[in-house]
């Protein structure tokens, strides 16, 4: 019997500063091919420092390009699963953001969906694109490594000229 | 969600227990996309120079370095901490395809490795300690080689320019040249080279790919 089956091929944006960065970065990927979908591109490693919070220890950022067959509301619910494997504890966090007064805190892994096809729809749960790609130099980097020319289906710009516009 | 859960925290366990979910070591492709730029005025575009790509084992912690342009074409590089330690043999060469949008790869199968990549047109090369992600699929990144700039570190890549000094001719003809130009059937519809951005994405596959059960 024949199916047909809608792949969709979506951007995610790993990031981690936690002691062990680039192991657990490498550790969800693998998961996020086990369980999301094939990974079909990795981009290079991107160094960068904490965005919107102080922190001792440096961001490593790295994308990956994954074919998926569920929807981006699943594809939200298995990375969050994930980030929780992982170790990522929401309800620390805010409790550090409320303390210190800042917007985000140290993690140990962080993913968020860049691209899902070339869907474009914000509501409470989900903004597809990623609502500060074209703002955040840590983010563009290594998604230009693997979608340079991708359109962004609401701005009409492409990650490498969202990073041309941010660096020149 | 269940059945997510139970897939997820499986594949997590594994990871966790064996802290390698797959039984044998596999190597991880690096596709290099190279750009360049002769004169700071250029457009960045894919290079079409003479590259060559080569990497070697090394010990984990070492240092090393290509320490001349001389060096850089023969295939030498030296321990930083023992300068008397050189290695001439590449364990592993690149593959170059300037028509491919990724032109260069390097298959690596070693876990500390040390690539060079030198650009023998505009006389300049590129370093980088890299620790390869086994188990990782191919892994995309950017390298740029401007022939104007000095030598300097970025995206875990040393670029050294040799001879910072030496005058380079732009890749795209100057507004006086295109003047010259004028007339002359073989050029005046040949002023720029836009290899770079012309690249199409497609996002889905229309009307979905097939899978057979």
């Amino acid at each position: 019997m024949r199916e047909r089956t809608n792949i969709t091929s979506v951007v995610l944006l790993l990031g981690s500063n936690d002691i062990a960065a680039a192991e657990i970065l490498r550790r969800a990927v693998e998961i996020i091919g086990l369980s999301v979908g094939k990974v079909v591109k990795c981009s290079d490693e991107h160094r960068s420092e904490a965005y919107g919070f102080t922190s001792d220890r440096e961001f490593i950022n790295l994308a990956v390009e994954v074919e998926v067959e569920a929807d981006a509301y699943e594809v939200l619910r298995r990375i969050n699963l994930i980030e929780s494997l992982l170790g990522r504890d929401r309800e620390e966090e805010r409790r550090v953001q409320r303390e210190r007064g800042e917007v985000y805190a140290s993690r140990p892994i962080d993913i968020d969906i860049i691209f899902y096809g070339d869907a474009s729809f914000s509501d409470e749960r989900l903004t597809i694109p990623y609502h500060f790609l074209d703002e955040r130099e840590y983010a563009l980097r290594p998604v230009v490594d693997i979608a340079a020319e991708r359109r962004h289906p609401a701005l009409s710009r492409t990650p490498r000229e969202m990073l041309e516009a941010l660096t020149m | 969600m269940r059945y997510i859960t139970v897939i997820v925290a499986a594949a997590m366990a594994a990871l966790s227990l064996s802290g390698c979910f797959k039984p044998e070591k596999q190597g991880t492709r690096m596709l290099i996309e190279i750009y360049s730029q002769n004169v700071e005025e250029d457009p960045i575009t894919h290079s079409t120079a003479d590259i060559e790509g080569y990497a070697f084992k090394i010990k984990k912690g070492t240092q090393w370095e290509v320490s001349s342009w001389e060096d850089a074409l023969a295939r030498c590089i030296t321990n930083t901490a023992h300068p008397a330690e050189q290695l001439t043999e590449p364990d592993i060469v690149a593959s170059y395809d300037i028509e491919s949008e990724y032109q260069m790869a390097f298959e690596l199968w070693e876990m500390h490795t040390f690539l060079v990549v030198v650009d023998k047109t505009n006389r300049i090369y590129a370093t980088r300690n890299y620790d390869t992600p086994m188990n990782l699929p191919e892994v995309y990144t950017q390298l740029h080689l401007y022939a104007w700039r000095k030598s300097g570190s970025a995206n875990g890549w040393t670029v050294t320019n040799p001879f910072p000094d030496e005058k380079r001719e732009p890749i795209v003809p100057t507004e006086d040249e295109e003047v010259d130009n004028e007339g002359n059937d073989d050029t005046s519809d040949d002023t720029t080279y836009n290899t770079t951005y012309n690249t199409t994405y497609n996002t889905t596959d229309e009307g979905g790919k097939e899978k057979i059960e």
